[in-house]
C-alpha cells in the first residue's frame, strides 16, 4: 500500500541513528548486543545503561509480562520475537502487537504506567538484555536519544497494531495465517517454525479447528508442510501471495525501524 | 548521575503527571476559549509559544482532517466533537482503529519527525479545534519539553487503545461492538440522539450494513436504543453497558489515564 510506503520514507531519514554494527556493544556480562535501539544510542547514554543490562535467555513461550501485574523489567531483545496478547474474559486471546530486536518490551513504563496491559510472551525463542524497572525509570531522564528512539518505536508499533486491528476484522483466516507465518519466518531465518496449531489459534484469535483447516489448505497448495508441533515453509513467494496486504504494510513499518 | 543528567531533570519522563489540568481560561490566537486537555495541561511558557499560531477551525461531521498517506499539514487539538482513525484496505473496506476527542491530538506522527500518516482521520461527531501548521509545531516542540512529554504519553496510550480495539474486532460479536461504539460516541456528545447512519456504523465497525441493521434491531427490541432515520437514540444506557463487551470499560480506563495527565 502506498500509504505505508510514504510513512516509512519519512522514518528512514530518522534511521541515521543506527551507526553501530551488531556486536559492537556488549552488555554487563560481555555478551554482544544486537538490539537496534541500544546500538543507536550515543556512547554516554549507552555507558549509563550498560552496567545495568543483564543478559537473559528467552525460551519460546516464556512470559515476560502478565496483564495487570507490576512490570519488574524492561527487555531489549537481541533476537527472537515477543507477542503482545490480549485476552477476553471468556479466556479467548489474540495477538495485538509484536516486538523484536527493533524495539523494547515494557513500553508502558516510558510514560510511568507501572503495570502492563497485555501479556508479553516469547513467540520465537531468543535472547536479550533486561534492566530493572526502577533503574530504567531513573535512567530515562538522562537519556534523550533513548527517549526519542522509544517514542518513535511507540508510534511505529501503534501503526502496526492499527493494521492488525483492521486485519483481525477484515481478512480471512487463510490470509491471516499466511501473514502470520511470514512475519514469524522473517525473525528466525529458518523454514522450520516450531508452532502448534493450538498456539496459532491463540495468536489469531480463532479456534484450533479453523487453524488446522486453513493450514491444511495452505499445505494442499504446496506452500507449507504441517509437521508435529512445527510448520515448515516450502514456498515463500506463494505464501506472500496468499497473505493479505497487511503483511506488506507491516513490513514497511518494520523497515522504518531499521529491520530488513 | 552525571551533570548532563541533572540538567535534563526538567524534562524527566519519570516525573509524576501534573495533578489537574487547569480550568480553561486559555484562548487561541483569535481569543476563543481552548478546551483541549493537552493544551490546558502544558505550562504557561510553552502555551505562550504556541498561542499565536493556534488557528480556530470548525469541524463539521465527515470532515476529513487527514487523508491516508497524505502529508500532515496541520496538527489539530480538538475542543469538542470526536474524530475516528480509520484503516482503509485496497478493496475499499474500512474499519475504525482509534478515536480522538478533546483528550488528544490529531497528527501524532509529527512528534517523531514523520511527515505523513498512514490512516484516514475523519470527524465522526462535529466539533471544533485549534490547528497549528506542522512546520511551526515541529519548531516549537524543540523548546517545549513538557508538551513533548505529554505528546509521547498520548502516543503510547493511543497505542493501548488501538490494541484493545484490535482484540475487540477479532473476539467480540457485532451486537457487543455496536453497543460499545454507541456508548463511546455518547460519552463525547452528552445527548441521547447520535446522528449516525447504519452505513456509517458499518464502515466504522468493519462489517456490512445489513449486519449493523440486524444488530441494531436486536438492541432496539431489547429496549436499549431506537433506530430513527439517520440517527440512533439511546434509551437505556445501563442496559447498553451490559450489552457491550468489556472493551468499553477497558477503553474508558485508557481515556481516564490520558485525561488525568
Amino acid at each position: 500500500m502506498a500509504d505505508a510506503n510514504v510513512a516509512v520514507e519519512g522514518a528512514s531519514r530518522l534511521s541515521r541513528l543506527v551507526p553501530l554494527l551488531p556486536g559492537a556493544r556488549t552488555d554487563s556480562a560481555g555478551k554482544a548486543i544486537n538490539n537496534l535501539i541500544l546500538l543507536s544510542l550515543p556512547n554516554e547514554e549507552y555507558n549509563l545503561l550498560r552496567p545495568h543490562l543483564e543478559p537473559v535467555e528467552l525460551p519460546q513461550h516464556k512470559i515476560l509480562h502478565e496483564p495487570g501485574e507490576k512490570i519488574d523489567f524492561v527487555y531489549f531483545l537481541n533476537q527472537g520475537m515477543t507477542s503482545l496478547v490480549a485476552s477476553s474474559v471468556d479466556g479467548r486471546s489474540v495477538e495485538v502487537g509484536i516486538a523484536g530486536k527493533e524495539g523494547m518490551v515494557g513500553m508502558s513504563l516510558t510514560v510511568g504506567l507501572l503495570r502492563g496491559t497485555f501479556r508479553a510472551i516469547m513467540q520465537m525463542a531468543g535472547s536479550g538484555a533486561r534492566i530493572s524497572a526502577e533503574t530504567f525509570q531513573a535512567m530515562l531522564p538522562c537519556c534523550a536519544t533513548l527517549r526519542s528512539q522509544l517514542s518513535r518505536f511507540a508510534l511505529m508499533q501503534g501503526m502496526q497494531v492499527a493494521q492488525l486491528a483492521a486485519c483481525n476484522r477484515l481478512h480471512d483466516i487463510d490470509q491471516r495465517l499466511a501473514r502470520w507465518l511470514l512475519m514469524c519466518q522473517d525473525r528466525v531465518d529458518s523454514e522450520l517454525l516450531p508452532l502448534t496449531h493450538e498456539f496459532l489459534a491463540q495468536m489469531l484469535g480463532t479456534g484450533r479447528p479453523s487453524v488446522t483447516l486453513a493450514a491444511g489448505a495452505l499445505e494442499s497448495s504446496g506452500l507449507i508442510e504441517n509437521m508435529r508441533g512445527t510448520v515448515k515453509v516450502i514456498n515463500r513467494k506463494s505464501l506472500e501471495q496468499a497473505a493479505c496486504e497487511c503483511y506488506g504494510v507491516i513490513q514497511h513499518f518494520n523497515g522504518g525501524l531499521g529491520l530488513k | 548521575m552525571s551533570e548532563a543528567c541533572e540538567s535534563l531533570q526538567g524534562s524527566g519522563v519519570e516525573r509524576k503527571p501534573k495533578g489537574k489540568e487547569r480550568s480553561s481560561n486559555r484562548t487561541d490566537s483569535t481569543g476563543r476559549v481552548v478546551q483541549n486537555s493537552i493544551l490546558n495541561s502544558i505550562p504557561d511558557t510553552e502555551y505562550n509559544l504556541l498561542r499565536k499560531h493556534l488557528e480556530p477551525v470548525d469541524l463539521p461531521q465527515r470532515h476529513i482532517l487527514h487523508e491516508a498517506g497524505a502529508k500532515v499539514e496541520f496538527a489539530y487539538f480538538l475542543n469538542d466533537g470526536m474524530a475516528s482513525v480509520v484503516v482503509l484496505t485496497s478493496d475499499g473496506r474500512s474499519v475504525e482503529v482509534a478515536i480522538i476527542g478533546r483528550e488528544g491530538i490529531v497528527g501524532t506522527p509529527l512528534a517523531v519527525g514523520l511527515n505523513r500518516g498512514p490512516h484516514r482521520i475523519v470527524m465522526q461527531i462535529a466539533g471544533s479545534a485549534v490547528r497549528i501548521k506542522s512546520a511551526v509545531l515541529r519548531e516549537t516542540l524543540h523548546t517545549a519539553p513538557e508538551l513533548r512529554l505529554i505528546w509521547n504519553r498520548y502516543v503510547l496510550i493511543q497505542g493501548l487503545q488501538v490494541a484493545q480495539i484490535a482484540a475487540c474486532n477479532r473476539l467480540h460479536e457485532i451486537e457487543q461492538r455496536l453497543a460499545r461504539w454507541l456508548l463511546m460516541c455518547q460519552d463525547r456528545v452528552e445527548t441521547e440522539m447520535l446522528l449516525v447512519t447504519h452505513e456509517f456504523l458499518a464502515q466504522m465497525l468493519g462489517t456490512g450494513r445489513p449486519s449493523v441493521s440486524l444488530a441494531a434491531g436486536i438492541l432496539q427490541r431489547g429496549g436499549l436504543i431506537e433506530n430513527v432515520r439517520g440517527a440512533v437514540t439511546i434509551l437505556d444506557r445501563p442496559g447498553l453497558e451490559a450489552a457491550s463487551c468489556e472493551c468499553y470499560f477497558a477503553l474508558q480506563r485508557f481515556g481516564v489515564v490520558s485525561n488525568s495527565q
